[in-house]
Order: C-alpha cells, then sequence, then structure tokens
C-alpha cells in the first residue's frame, strides 16, 4: 500500500507540468454533472403542489403602532399553529399587490380554518382591517429553448469531458512513461503501473464533483421563488449524493479509455 | 546446480514461423551464458517467454528451480524480484539522478530504511557507478547509462540477470569495460544470460559453443517457414 501511494504521488509530481490541462478536466466534470442536475430539475409539466392556492390574510396596521410593536405582533402571529408565515408590508412597497398602509401579510397553514383564524387575527390590538386573500401561483411555463439548452449542454459538456479527459489521461501516462517503463522491467504487475492514472483521474472526478457542488448550491441561493429551477431545491441532496460518485466514476472512465504508453 | 534450464522450448508467429523449435539449454548458477542469433531469430523473445511476458507453444522452463509456466502470477511475481532484466534500449528517469534512480525502484518495491540503502549500495559497487551518484541519467555517456541499467535489475537482490543485447552501439573500449563490470557481477554470484547478434567478441573472451552452462554460447538460426 506504501509503494501503491507512494507511485501516485509521483505520478501526480509528474502531471504539475500540466496543471492548466488538469483544471479544464475539473471543470469539464464538474460541467457535466451541473448540466446533468440542470436537466433533471427541469419541470415535465406543472404538479399539483404548485397549483394549490395560497390562503393570505392582509392586515392593515394602525398608523400608532411602532416598529417594535409590529415586529412583536408580526411574532405573535407566527408563533401560531395555524399559521405558515408572516411578512410585513410598506405602503406603496412595490410588488404583485400593493397596499396603502402598513400591512402584515400572513400566510395560513394548508390545515387551518380560515374563519376562525380571521376572527382571532381581528380581535388582536393595533389591527384595523382583516381582507381575506387566495393566490394561485401557476408555474411559468418551461420554455423550449432551456429545455434544448439544458440538453445541448448536457451533450456537448459531457463529450468535450471524455474527449478532454481521454487526451489529458494519455498526456499524464506520456508524462511518466519513463517510469512504467522502469516498473515494466522490474517485473512489477500492470497493476502497479496502471492504478496511478486511475488513481489521479479518480481525484480530477472527486475535485469536478466538488465545483459541480459548489455551483449547485452557491446558485440555489440566487434562485427566485417563482422561477422553473425551484425544484432544485428538492433535488439538492439527490445531486449531492449522487454526483460524487458520478464523478469519480467519469474521471476513471476517462483513463480507462485514454490508450497506454 | 541450475539456475536456468531450458529444455525443448517451441514458439511459433501466428504466422506458422518456427521461431523457438526445440530449444534446449542450461545455465549454472554461477554462469554467464550468451544467447547469439541473428535480427529475428528470437533471442529477445526467448527473455520475454523466461520473463512470463509471452507464453510458449512447448517446452519446459525452470527459472532457480521453478517451472514457471506452472507459478501462479503471486508465485511468480515472488521468483521475479529474484530476475533482473536489462532491456536493449534501456529504460531509465533522465530527470533524476543515479541514486534518484535506483531509490524510485526500491520504494516503487516497498522497500525503504536500511534494506535499500544496503541494496543501492551492494548495485552501485557492482555496477563500479560509485562516483556517479548524484549525476543525472541525462547526462550520462553510454556505457555509464548501460552500468545505471545493470545496478537498476540488480535491485534490490536479484540473483539472475537478463540482458537484452547488452555490447549493441558501444564502441570496442566500452565493450571492454562493460564485459569487466558483467565479469565482476558474475563473479559476485550473479548469474548472467545475455543475447548478442555477433559471436566474434565472446570467443575472443573465452566463452564456447561446448562449454555451455558456465561461460557459454548458445546459437539461434533465423526463424524458418
Amino acid at each position: 500500500m506504501r509503494a501503491f501511494f507512494f507511485l501516485s504521488a509521483d505520478f501526480l509530481r509528474a502531471n504539475l507540468r500540466q496543471v492548466p490541462a488538469i483544471l479544464l478536466w475539473i471543470l469539464s466534470v464538474g460541467l457535466v454533472l451541473s448540466s446533468a442536475t440542470a436537466l433533471w430539475a427541469l419541470p415535465l409539466y406543472p404538479t399539483v403542489k404548485e397549483t394549490q392556492p395560497h390562503r393570505l390574510f392582509f392586515l392593515a396596521l394602525s398608523p400608532l403602532l411602532s416598529e417594535a410593536e409590529i415586529t412583536k405582533l408580526g411574532w405573535t402571529i407566527w408563533a401560531w399553529p395555524e399559521i405558515a408565515n408572516v411578512s410585513f408590508r410598506f405602503p406603496g412597497e412595490d410588488n404583485s399587490e400593493s397596499f396603502q398602509e402598513r400591512t402584515l401579510v400572513v400566510e395560513l397553514a394548508p390545515t387551518a380554518n380560515r374563519e376562525e383564524v380571521a376572527q382571532k387575527l381581528g380581535k388582536l390590538p393595533g389591527v384595523t382591517k382583516v381582507t381575506a386573500y387566495e393566490r394561485v401561483l401557476t408555474p411559468p411555463p418551461v420554455p423550449s429553448i432551456a429545455r434544448i439548452s439544458a440538453i445541448a449542454a448536457f451533450v456537448l459538456s459531457l463529450g468535450f469531458c471524455l474527449f478532454w479527459g481521454v487526451r489529458t489521461a494519455a498526456k499524464s501516462q506520456k508524462l511518466w512513461r519513463e517510469e512504467s517503463a522502469l516498473l515494466r522491467d522490474s517485473g512489477l504487475p500492470p497493476l502497479y503501473w496502471r492504478s496511478p492514472v486511475f488513481f489521479f483521474a479518480g481525484w480530477v472526478g472527486l475535485l469536478g464533483a466538488g465545483a459541480h457542488l459548489c455551483a449547485l448550491w452557491l446558485g440555489m441561493r440566487f434562485i427566485p421563488p417563482d422561477s422553473i429551477w425551484t425544484q432544485i431545491y428538492t433535488l439538492a441532496p439527490w445531486a449531492t449524493g449522487l454526483g460524487i460518485p458520478a464523478g469519480v466514476m467519469l474521471g476513471v472512465l476517462a483513463a480507462f479509455l485514454s490508450p497506454h504508453s | 546446480m541450475l539456475a536456468i534450464q531450458v529444455a525443448e522450448l517451441r514458439f511459433a508467429t501466428e504466422e506458422g514461423v518456427w521461431v523457438l523449435e526445440n530449444l534446449s539449454f542450461s545455465v549454472h548458477r554461477d554462469g554467464f551464458v550468451w544467447v547469439v542469433g541473428p535480427p529475428g531469430s528470437g533471442k529477445t523473445l526467448l527473455l520475454r517467454i523466461l520473463l512470463r511476458e509471452v507464453r510458449p507453444h512447448g517446452g519446459q522452463i525452470l527459472l532457480l528451480g521453478r517451472n514457471i509456466l506452472r507459478l501462479s502470477p503471486k508465485k511468480f511475481y515472488e521468483l521475479r524480484k529474484k530476475v533482473g532484466y536489462v532491456s536493449e534500449e534501456v529504460h531509465v528517469l533522465s530527470g533524476r539522478t543515479v541514486l534518484g534512480n535506483l531509490q524510485f525502484k526500491m520504494r516503487a518495491l516497498g522497500i525503504g530504511g536500511e534494506a535499500a540503502t544496503e541494496a543501492i549500495e551492494r548495485a552501485l559497487d557492482l555496477a563500479e557507478l560509485h562516483g556517479y551518484e548524484n549525476a543525472y541519467a541525462k547526462n550520462l555517456e553510454p556505457l555509464e547509462l548501460r552500468r545505471l541499467g545493470l545496478a537498476l535489475a540488480l535491485c534490490p537482490d536479484a540473483s539472475v540477470l537478463l540482458l537484452d543485447d547488452p555490447l549493441r552501439g558501444l564502441g570496442k573500449p566500452e565493450q571492454d569495460a562493460f564485459f569487466s563490470t558483467l565479469e565482476r557481477i558474475n563473479q559476485a554470484g550473479v548469474t548472467l544470460l545475455a543475447t548478442s547478434r555477433e559471436a566474434q567478441p565472446l570467443l575472443a573472451r573465452g566463452f564456447s559453443p561446448d562449454s555451455t552452462g558456465h561461460r557459454g554460447i548458445v546459437y539461434l538460426r533465423e526463424g524458418a517457414r
């Protein structure tokens, strides 16, 4: 095992001469995984869950309430089990619904009784008016260009990743050809002088998967709530779990396909 | 005591050319034997068969008393550690020093510490490379390069050396110097089996077709259809 790690480290050392090509290989693996995840995350059609209405109450607030009192009121309402979410709107705030006065937007939990909650809300001090509202969020249609782009990105990135991976793996073996010839002459079995390239390619795949995961988790922070990409939140753990072995496999596959010197 | 015993060895190419036909010879433990033949007569092939890189179509081969054609890969690998090989084009690490080359091989074999130091010292001594330890392989003259090949083949503790056309490309003075190195290695108890295209330089140094086993010559004829 000590010999294997020595040879793998020596193989990596020999490959320091082609760092830019290796970085590109790592990025290409990341690109394949990201484009595959994008393709997977694109919804095929609107789901039932997405078309369910959001039941809301708009609570108009008294102009006498201080900011601290509004915050306290918001927390009080949010603590109720019938409430899913509470948010604050300024008068004239640019939104899908416009408000004339300071307003708390209260979203009901799916199982809550609307009338009971409306009565409770109306009795709260500082609330001048309670308006029921129902918002139906229709998911935007998936533009065909998005789907075509995702398929094209996946196919192209996979092709490039394999082409570049095979090329770089072949070059890496060429950079180590003297060492492998010496090991061959020494009577060491092929496992010895062939395995470092697989070890190396596995690491490239792993780093590629790491790049993909960074892009995925960073990208999720910037997805707007009404975007066609929201399904990514559900898929993220799967994309993480599958991305790592898939990345390693992509790297090793390129090494397997590369002609050995 | 025999180090190498080849009996009725046969090998034919895919085209049906018998390159080796009923070849038999033996090499004693302290022997130094040359296999001589024209290009295409099967000299390199014979060495590759002895290294089990190529499987013959018939015959028996005993290497250090073991039938190599019947050994499991694991047992052959253990036996192979005792057999050093220097190919016609000596394979060294050009960007490393003589010492660096030897250390690389030892580490690749998983041998370190005192055992590695001793084996390297013995190889440097037998291959007459003392004073060249820190010289880069790419800067070595052909003679020293061959000696580095020998040192690498001797590491860690080879008792048999197989040399593929080691005199080729060397001038007369270098051949003499290399011969003396080979004699020195042989006198240290290492069995040598080498190949050559020409018999004359060997006959001049006392090798004889009649005394196979110790200081002999085995002739190979060109493969015939």
